[in-house]
């Protein structure tokens, strides 16, 4: 990849895209920049939209801010990428030259159902909570919801229920799954998240997927796997992400879930072209979180910048983490290994890796710690309700070095010698 | 001296508390304290003084133990060569020394090349002297002291946002009655401790404390909310702390309208600082960041104070504002009992910034840079605005440069000991070594005048009075109790005796009280302005508060209440962004070093380390380890351990201890030689104070017996400058082991 990065394109102004852009031109002013912005609104903070919705901050508050100098496209899209002349058409028909290419299209959300009829446009009353004119929309429409209806009981949709809650609605969460969050969550750490959700006001449907709304002009309910119709006036969906890779597979760059990109954040590919943030699939991993995304932003702009040129992003292990005023929940790696079924628990197999797992539970005070560990290094975990130990969690998921015997200190403070 | 029926009130020669005291002469055969033969003097309480009320800790009530002929310097001392050992010498002798080596230096190498190196522990009449001595009779810009090491974070950052710096905006009493103390980075019951009455009264009263410090120290212990962040990432907590606030609607948007500038600005700075990265960034869990915002915010009064665990940073001016941004928010400032305030750590730390011996700073806290007070500082000592030289470099700059073509050739240091309190200490003396000329005035024979060419023995603080200025802005004055040994002068003496044989017989009065009426007519209406102090007043009104612009003025306790010194009267909040330590742990330096104080110990130890009671209260340096961290590094209880960064080695017994974090040790700095704890820390500087980043860097900690060779570092004391074979270090990145 060139010594002399001149012109550099960026296709998307979310998380990454907007930090990346801040960061290049602190580091190197000289650089010409143009980014490419297809939202309605300008940058913004996605991660607080739910506060947003809540209430907490104004939409105007969420802004990011983007240097002066650059040249913002706003509501432009990519439309081709032409790497052997490498230039970008823009969905405007004016073509664009680069010296690198940063994807940072991000992710576009699930549907739930199938509109045969009109795949973009929602009807009056379905909901999602991707962008912010989603969420804008959403806390318009929500106000005076009689049955309102979140489908999806991931991160998003948990979250999402509970504001709805906390705004006084009656709200209720379809999950397809057996218990909430069952992709990251055990089933015991789900069944007291419905608790806590039920304590908060919301209604939990778990086991029940939604296949379809109902409704000809607007939503009056939501078809469930068994056929019965949940009667719902405002419906939304949260069904998880996929990244956004049509442009990057279009221009022939290897897409697995996301863009391929290697430890310097360049495609496999294409040396002139790089993918951060939410499309972006690194050692075999989407990070669709903000401060992964960040890192990247900021190890790229580091290496174009001619800042440091040996700025390598790693990975990122990184908790989940589910900060709301009646939860809180950090989640992170392995944590649905079962207790008792660690090879720990009678000796293994001679040589093989030996899984642990570490465990505490206060229903009562709907509290939930759990640890995994793998010779000696903790590999996933749960904590709910109490997280007074996440920051020697936090370093000891980070850490290099095994634990020491005692593990106590993992799930209490009382533990002794972190 | 005749010894008055009630002693001798004056204060103590140590922290910025300068606590009140009463000396007295013990009769001979009554013995009431053994001091010795020659220091037969005893300390009492004052209780009447309104800082301390009586209270006096271990270095208070053994302070005079510093008087006894044993501890400290009683004759001038000289070397004659290279390697050679300080030897006794006439005052003529040592003054012609230093005027000579001056002389050689500035015609050699220009005035500049002669700089003046002074401390926060100087009276405000050596303080200004100082300043004018560099100035006037040497012609130099080069001048800088060690608060420069200090509180020139905080400084920097209250000047910028309340337009004027003076430590606490209120009397320390106030503290007691506010409803919430937001402590940053201070372990005041070690370092302070007859102010933890104040905490003490504020829990009585149901006030709320909330300690923020990476150790569990024992103020910590008293606090009703205890965050205990990653060293060097206080900003980022401060930032979470506002983005909560913000959310929670806990802003007081009337104040922010009324009362400050900036807030747009400085609110979409803290959106980026939203709950669980903030927990990700400082590891302070988000439930408690939230608690500690509530509490705060809630409070109907409230008040911040951060100490050099929050200041001693790279990055401190910044971390300054946004605490004092988390304040304007808030409302909790320009109020009665809230407020922002800076505990300053040394005796004059407050005057000591204020009347010109800091690098870009004339006296009455006026601007170097500014033409208007160049003209009326100039004109007042009798030359004109062109003589007067412009901004020289920062305390750390000078040091490091020191010796090299561009730096200092010639030294004068006073009042200060940066052999142990520099950073990166083994470069600063091998700097020191190199200058042609170092001179060093001090009471005690200290490690830097190991170093030096001429020592001259000065005065200390039961023998001469003078002002200072405590943390809160109270001007409080030191009487003579006692005569200095015969053959010490003043400070004050010095420095007239040196600008009479530089040619400047005028200008320059060994009298204190000559000095500080001069102080407060050059200081009239600066920022800090005293021309309304005199003694009389301060020892009637037990001490008086800056600014005092006139002799009916009764002074100003608490600053703002009205508006603030800035141009508009509004406190400017301003846009910070948290960024990483200067030096990030690694795979070869997997551990954080924080340095601090101990109880029993002051500063360099220079005087501490010298009084019996406290050498056997904390004998020697340590190295706290949290138990888990000692047995994965096979370290016992008690066991030797070495301390090695980028920059150089330090040996000190393990102290295991649950109170630190695992990923963190800590030593306390005010030992030199192979435990001196400033051979290892990190000169990284503040953009803006040029504060050093004492307070955080990357270290590897290893049992003494794992390694193969004994340590070096800081084992220079007495053996004379310029040692061939000393390793010369070339840079911090060079990964320097000296073994």
């Amino acid at each position: 990849m060139g010594r002399h990065v001149r012109r550099v394109l960026v296709v998307g102004c979310g998380m990454a895209g907007a930090r990346f852009v801040r960061r290049l031109t602190a580091l190197n002013p000289d650089v010409r920049i143009t980014v490419f912005d297809g939202e309605r609104h300008p940058a913004y903070n996605r991660p607080l939209l739910t506060g947003v919705l809540a209430g907490h901050y104004r939409s105007g508050d969420i802004a990011l801010p983007l240097p002066p100098g650059i040249e913002l496209r706003a509501g432009v899209r990519a439309g081709a990428v032409h790497r052997a002349t490498r230039t970008v058409i823009d969905s405007a028909g004016v073509e664009h030259g680069y010296d690198a290419l940063v994807l940072a299209t991000g992710s576009r959300p699930e549907q739930p159902w199938r509109h045969p009829s009109r795949p973009e446009r929602s009807s009056a009353g379905e909901h999602r909570l991707h962008t912010l004119t989603d969420c804008l929309r959403l806390s318009e429409e929500c106000v005076g919801a009689r049955s309102p209806v979140v489908v999806g009981g991931g991160l998003l949709g948990v979250e999402t229920a509970l504001v709805l809650a906390g705004r006084g609605l009656p709200v209720t969460l379809v999950h397809q799954g057996r218990h909430l969050m069952h992709r990251r969550l055990d089933a015991k750490a789900g069944a007291l998240l419905r608790t806590v959700l039920e304590d908060a006001g919301v209604a939990v449907r778990a086991g029940t997927s939604a296949r379809s709304l109902t409704g000809r002009t607007g939503v009056t309910g939501v078809r469930l796997a068994d056929s019965s119709v949940l009667a719902a006036d405002l419906v939304v969906s949260a069904c998880g992400t996929r990244p956004r890779v049509g442009l990057a597979r279009r221009a022939g760059l290897a897409v697995h879930a996301g863009v391929v990109v290697d430890d310097t954040l360049r495609s496999v590919t294409d040396p002139h072209i790089h993918a951060i943030g939410d499309c972006a699939e690194h050692r075999g991993v989407v990070h669709d979180t903000a401060v992964p995304a960040w890192q990247q932003a900021e190890v790229l702009a580091a290496r174009l910048s001619g800042h440091d040129r040996h700025a390598r992003f790693t990975g990122a292990r990184t908790l989940t983490r589910l900060i709301a005023d009646r939860l809180d929940l950090a989640v992170f790696g392995e944590a649905t290994t079962g207790v008792g079924t660690g090879t720990g628990v009678r000796g293994g197999i001679e040589g093989a890796a030996q899984t642990d797992v570490l465990c505490l539970s206060d229903d009562r005070h709907r509290v939930y710690k759990k640890i995994v560990t793998r010779n000696d290094h903790v590999v996933g975990g749960i904590l709910l309700g109490d997280l007074s130990t996440v920051d020697t969690v936090r370093r000891a998921y980070e850490a290099t070095e095994p634990l020491p015997p005692n593990r106590l200190h993992l799930v209490t403070e009382l533990g002794g010698e972190g | 001296m005749n010894e008055p029926a009630d002693g001798i009130r004056t204060h103590c020669p140590y922290c910025a508390l300068q606590c009140g005291m009463v000396l007295r002469q013990s009769r001979p055969g009554t013995g009431r304290r053994d001091q010795g033969a020659a220091a037969p003097v005893t300390v009492d309480a004052w209780p009447q003084f309104p800082v301390n009320r009586g209270a006096l800790c271990g270095k208070g009530q053994s302070a005079t133990e510093l008087l006894n002929p044993a501890a400290r310097l009683g004759t001038p001392l000289v070397r004659d060569g290279y390697g050679t050992a300080l030897r006794p010498a006439t005052w003529d002798e040592a003054l012609e020394r230093v005027i000579s080596g001056i002389r050689s230096v500035q015609a050699e190498h220009g005035r500049d090349a002669v700089g003046v190196f002074g401390g926060g522990g100087l009276t405000n009449e050596k303080a200004y002297l100082l300043g004018k001595f560099a100035r006037v009779a040497l012609g130099t810009s080069a001048i800088d002291y060690n608060g420069r090491f200090c509180m020139s974070s905080a400084a920097a950052a209250v000047n910028r946002a309340f337009g004027l710096d003076r430590g606490l905006p209120f009397p320390l009493a106030d503290i007691a009655e506010t409803d919430c103390v937001l402590l940053v980075g201070s372990n005041l019951a070690d370092t302070m401790p007859p102010a933890l009455r104040y905490l003490t009264q504020l829990a009585e009263r149901g006030g709320r404390l909330i300690v923020v410090d990476p150790r569990h120290t024992r103020t910590a212990a008293r606090a009703d909310l205890h965050l205990r962040p990653l060293p060097g990432t206080d900003l980022a907590l401060a930032l979470g702390m506002l983005h909560i606030a913000l959310a929670e609607g806990h802003v007081d948007e009337d104040f922010v309208a009324a009362r400050t500038s900036g807030f747009a600005a400085v609110r979409a700075t803290a959106m980026e600082y939203w709950p669980a990265r903030v927990e990700g960034l400082t590891g302070v869990p988000a439930h408690q960041i939230r608690e500690a915002v509530r509490m705060f915010a809630q409070a109907p009064t409230g008040m911040v104070l951060t100490a050099r665990g929050s200041e001693q940073h790279s990055k401190g001016t910044d971390t300054v504002h946004g605490w004092i941004n988390l304040c304007l928010a808030l409302g909790k400032v320009g109020r009665p009992l809230s407020g922002y305030g800076c505990l300053t750590g040394q005796g004059n730390g407050q005057g000591g910034r204020e009347h010109g011996q800091k690098a870009d700073q004339l006296p009455g806290y006026r601007s170097l840079t500014d033409p208007v007070a160049r003209e009326h500082t100039a004109r007042l000592w009798g030359i004109t605005p062109a003589e007067l030289p412009g901004p020289g470099t920062s305390a750390y700059e000078m040091l490091d440069t020191a010796g090299t073509p561009g730096g200092v050739r010639a030294m004068l240091v006073f009042g200060s000991n940066p052999v142990v309190s520099a950073p990166r200490a083994d470069h600063v003396e091998q700097r020191l070594r190199a200058l042609d000329l170092l001179v060093v005035a001090d009471v005690v024979r200290s490690e830097t005048a190991e170093l030096a060419d001429v020592v001259l023995p000065s005065a200390q603080w039961a023998e001469e009075t003078g002002t200072l200025t405590n943390l809160e802005g109270r001007v409080v004055l030191r009487r003579k109790a006692v005569e200095p040994p015969a053959r010490v002068r003043t400070d004050l003496e010095i420095l007239s005796a040196l600008a009479a044989r530089l040619g400047r017989a005028e200008g320059f009065p060994a009298d204190p009280r000559l000095v500080f009426d001069e102080l407060r007519t050059v200081s009239a209406g600066g920022p800090a302005d005293y021309a309304g102090i005199s003694y009389e007043r301060i020892t009637e009104e037990n001490g008086v508060f800056w600014p005092c612009p006139a002799d009916g003025h009764p002074g100003t306790p608490r600053l703002f209440l009205e508006s603030f010194a800035t141009p508009d009267g509004r406190a400017r909040m301003m846009p910070v962004h948290h960024r990483s330590v200067a030096e990030t742990t690694d795979e070869r330096y997997p551990l954080y070093l924080v340095t601090g104080r101990v109880l029993a110990h002051y500063q360099s130890g220079a005087q501490t380390r010298r009084v019996a009671a406290l050498r056997a209260a904390a004998p020697e340096p340590y190295v706290e380890i949290h138990p888990s961290r000692a047995r994965r590094l096979g370290v016992l209880e008690g066991e030797p351990v070495t301390v090695t960064s980028r920059r150089g080695t330090a040996v000190a017994q393990a102290r295991l201890s649950t109170e630190i974090r695992p990923d963190v040790v800590f030593m306390p700095f005010h030992w030199s030689g192979p435990g001196r704890a400033n051979t290892v820390t990190n000169p990284a500087l503040d953009p803006v104070s040029r504060m050093p980043e004492f307070k955080v860097c990357a270290v590897r900690v290893e049992p003494v017996a794992a390694r193969q060779a004994p340590p070096g570092g800081g084992g220079g004391a007495g053996r004379g400058r310029r040692q061939p074979g000393r390793p010369r270090e070339t840079g911090s990145a060079s990964a320097v082991q000296t073994l």
